[in-house]
């Protein structure tokens, strides 16, 4: 076998960068192969729904594709849409907690927590989940260890949804070379190989939030110049909508009903599937087979009507892009182009919107879904020393302040400031021998800090004990390339480095970050297991339910079936096979499980076949046949 | 120590030759010492860079807009245009007849020639201090070997800082007064619709 040398400026092993677009509903990772941006495709696609099953004892059971799937069984411990939750408290998100199938836990103070069996998470251990699959794809793809990442978030993220996200990526074991904003990046993929120059304003509205930018090219620098949104507006919005026409018109159908988590569920993701499909249809006919309450909802639903009901969130998107203009300095008539990314920009209604705004069609060729992680990717290029002719020069979206006498926000960054940015502030005390100082952060627009957002408070300790006024501690606050904030104090006099104690008001202090970390290694085989067992219960639970409405359908005769070939079916070994399987899904014995899954789909083959031929296909197609 | 005009590389003038020579000066220097370019190369270079590269956007968005490019080229000077900014003598006047114009519509009262010709007034001299400024600043930029910052300046460069410094401070004054009237003059129309 020949030595492995590697030589300086090789490739070496585990070296790759990735671009991660970590979505609210979709999630992607992406990488530059000879100079071209690639979506890391897995089995299902290059799209990983943001959406994750724990056990009761908190192993991952499913990532992805699968933990959709489950959700419509296994709601309470399935979650999704957990982008909208970060940097968040249960204050800021319990209004929206009546539509979820999961539940929050009601603490008013600090970082949103999500109950799940017997434990809670932070939106960041759950985000985590999700990068850590996204993680695997590409190392299974590569055939390495990846370690290294570049990951999006809403340009409109303050400092604390941008350090949840960094968090979630190192709890996922990712040192996260750089955070970027998705407007941005979705430009890089826009104008890498059209080599533009041009003012291009980005319109980005996805499944959670909405972000819109204006940007700048200069052979090969992105020079963001503004950038608004707001990060709790998005696609989501407008399902809840469709979800609330739904569940209304239900109740009118049975008064008292309440729908159970699966059910919520069931209707989510049917009003997701019939607002994608009236983007390409004029009408779709949504269909909820609700089994606890025997309906049978049946409903035609037109791309007019849905419109009516987005058209009061789209209105929101409004204000933000002229807000843009503004603080670009620059007029409508000023853009050169109008570049659409986001899964919700395909609603025809929505293009239409922004060619009314901007007066001009907007750029809609490029895949909504890929653009961010292909841009991500760019970016992940770009630091690793790849592509080496462009350069992204982005801003901070929010001002930054401190509190001072009378609640007063005291700008020290203003918003739309190019990063990184450094301020400085002088410090004294007020009493004799005062040794610490007290230094409240906020993010935000309005004059009086309580309208803002509080990001941390940073305490200054060890000050040498002097008469008041005598000590003076200059702060410097930097805002780094990821928009995230680092503040360091320095005493002027003694020229002592001060120390200085952070307690974030949304997110995780690091130590919380070490030990969530140290758990996961810990967790890492029983996660293994977890999610063995939980494939295994979904698709037993999938093959037995399919069964189940077949054998139902043939006891009513809505499928009908000539003598010969009903007794050709072995009936009865099909009952002993359902029930055997029934009994052994609500254990967690994983190997158990899948070998009774197999049996009974070796046992219906034959209905299955029959029922084909009977060309009744449609209730089994999809179902059983497709496993 | 450098200020914003070393750190960009251009000469201290209160306008370029070249209107496009300070973003292309800008986007040359991100592109040597922006934190991307050092993500490779380990923690003391991410740092180093992080700092240079915020010095270059904090020099860029200084000199970038007119106004404080030019309050930041007399304050390396020694010019504070905000210490200047006490009621010029000559304006004494004119500021008490806006203070009792703006209290009476304040009051209610409803005013109209008077009003119109003392924002006349305020435009004319505005505009007279827009063209001085402007011609100081030529003069200023017409000098080949400046003194450098922080050095003793010949009396003609003094004589030119200093004028433009008071003007500078009479138009911003001038400017406040114009909006304070624009406001109180808002407000009534607010309080009309009531």
């Amino acid at each position: 076998m020949p030595l492995q040398i590697s030589l300086p400026g090789q490739e070496q092993t585990g070296s790759k960068v990735v671009g991660i677009d970590l979505g609210t509903t979709n999630s992607l990772v992406a990488y530059v192969e000879a100079g071209e941006a690639k979506v890391i495709p897995g089995r299902d696609g290059g799209l990983v729904p943001s959406v994750v099953t724990l056990d009761d004892d908190g192993a991952v059971m499913a990532v992805g594709t699968p933990a959709k799937r489950r959700a419509l069984i296994d709601a309470g411990h399935t979650i999704y849409s957990v982008k909208r939750l970060m940097g968040k408290s249960y204050t800021d998100v319990k209004k929206d907690s009546g539509m979820l199938s999961y539940a929050l836990v009601p603490r008013e103070e600090g970082l949103v927590r999500v109950a799940i069996g017997n434990r809670e998470y932070t939106p960041i251990e759950l985000s985590s989940f999700v990068l850590k699959e996204l993680k695997e794809r590409a190392e299974k793809y590569f055939g390495e260890p990846v370690s290294k990442a570049v990951i999006t978030v809403p340009a409109y993220f303050n400092d604390s949804q941008r350090q949840a996200t960094k968090d979630a990526g190192r709890l996922a074991g990712l040192d996260v070379l750089r955070i970027v904003n998705e407007p941005t990046a979705a430009v890089l993929a826009y104008g890498l190989d059209k080599k533009k120059n041009g003012i291009v304003a980005i319109y980005d509205f996805g499944g959670g939030t909405f972000d819109v930018s204006i940007l700048k090219l200069t052979n090969g620098i992105f020079e963001v110049l503004s950038t608004n949104g707001n990060t709790y507006l998005g696609g989501d919005d407008i399902d809840r909508r469709l979800m609330e026409l739904f569940i209304s018109q239900l109740q009118r159908i049975e008064p008292n009903f309440a729908p159970t988590a699966e059910e919520l569920q069931q209707i989510r993701q049917e009003a997701e599937r019939a607002k994608i499909a009236l983007s390409e249809l004029q009408h779709v006919t949504v269909d909820l087979q609700l089994p606890r309450l025997a309906i049978n909802y049946k409903r035609n639903v037109s791309r007019g009507e849905l419109e009516m009901l987005a058209r009061p969130i789209l209105d929101k998107t409004k204000q933000p892009c002229i807000d843009a203009l503004a603080d670009a300095g620059i007029k409508a008539s000023g853009i050169d182009e109008v570049v659409l990314v986001g899964g919700s920009t395909r609603m025809p209604i929505v293009k239409q919107l922004v060619q009314e705004l901007f007066g001009r069609k907007p750029h809609d060729s490029l895949n909504p879904d890929e653009t961010v992680a292909l841009g991500a990717a760019i970016q992940a290029s770009v630091l690793s020393g790849g592509i080496s002719e462009i350069l992204l020069l982005d801003v901070t979206p929010l001002s930054l302040g401190i509190e001072t006498i009378g609640s007063m926000m005291s700008t020290i960054i203003s918003r739309n400031t190019t990063i990184p940015t450094i301020a400085k502030e002088a410090y004294t005390t007020f009493a004799d021998n005062q040794t610490g100082v007290e230094i409240n952060v906020f993010q935000g627009e309005r004059d009086l800090v309580q309208d803002n957002r509080h990001l941390a408070s940073f305490t200054l300790k060890g000050i040498p004990p002097l008469p008041a006024g005598a000590a003076k501690v200059e702060v410097t606050f930097m805002i780094d390339a990821d928009g995230i904030l680092h503040v360091s104090a320095l005493e002027t006099h003694t020229g002592i480095a001060q120390q200085i104690e952070v307690k974030p008001s949304y997110g995780l202090t690091d130590a919380e970050i070490e030990r969530m970390l140290r758990e996961s290694i810990l967790h890492a085989k029983e996660d293994i297991a977890a999610r063995r067992l939980g494939e295994a219960k979904t698709e037993g639970e999938r093959v037995a339910n399919a069964t189940e409405k077949v054998l139902g359908d043939i006891r009513r005769g809505e499928i009908s079936l000539s003598k010969e070939s009903l007794a050709s079916l072995k009936v009865d070994q099909i009952i002993d096979s359902l029930y055997a399987l029934r009994k052994v899904l609500s254990t967690d014995d994983a190997k158990e499980i899948k070998a009774l899954t197999e049996m009974l789909e070796e046992v219906t083959e034959p209905m299955a076949h029959e029922i084909l031929n009977a060309s009744v296909s449609q209730a089994l197609t999809g179902k059983v046949l497709s496993s | 120590m450098n200020d914003h005009f070393d750190t960009l590389g251009i000469s201290h003038k209160f306008r370029d030759e070249d209107a496009a020579q300070l973003e292309r000066r800008f986007h040359e220097l991100q592109r040597r010492y922006h934190p991307d370019r050092s993500a490779t190369r380990g923690e003391t270079a991410v740092a180093e860079s992080l700092e240079h590269s915020s010095l270059i956007n904090q020099a860029y968005r200084t000199l970038r807009e007119p106004m404080s490019r030019a309050k930041y080229l007399l304050s390396i000077y020694g010019y504070s245009v905000e210490r200047s900014k006490q009621v010029p003598m000559d304006l004494l006047e004119l500021v008490m007849n806006v203070q009792e114009f703006v209290e009476q519509m304040e009051s209610g009262v409803k005013l109209g020639g008077e009003l119109l010709s003392i924002e006349q007034d305020l435009s004319t001299r505005i505009a007279v201090h827009k063209a001085e400024i402007d011609s100081l600043r030529d003069e200023w930029d017409n000098i080949t070997d400046h003194s450098a910052p922080g050095s003793e300046q010949r009396i003609e460069e003094q004589k030119i800082l200093e004028a433009l410094t008071r003007s500078l401070a009479t138009r911003s004054y001038l400017q406040t007064l114009y909006e304070t009237l624009a406001a109180a003059k808002e407000g009534k129309t607010l309080v009309l619709k009531h």
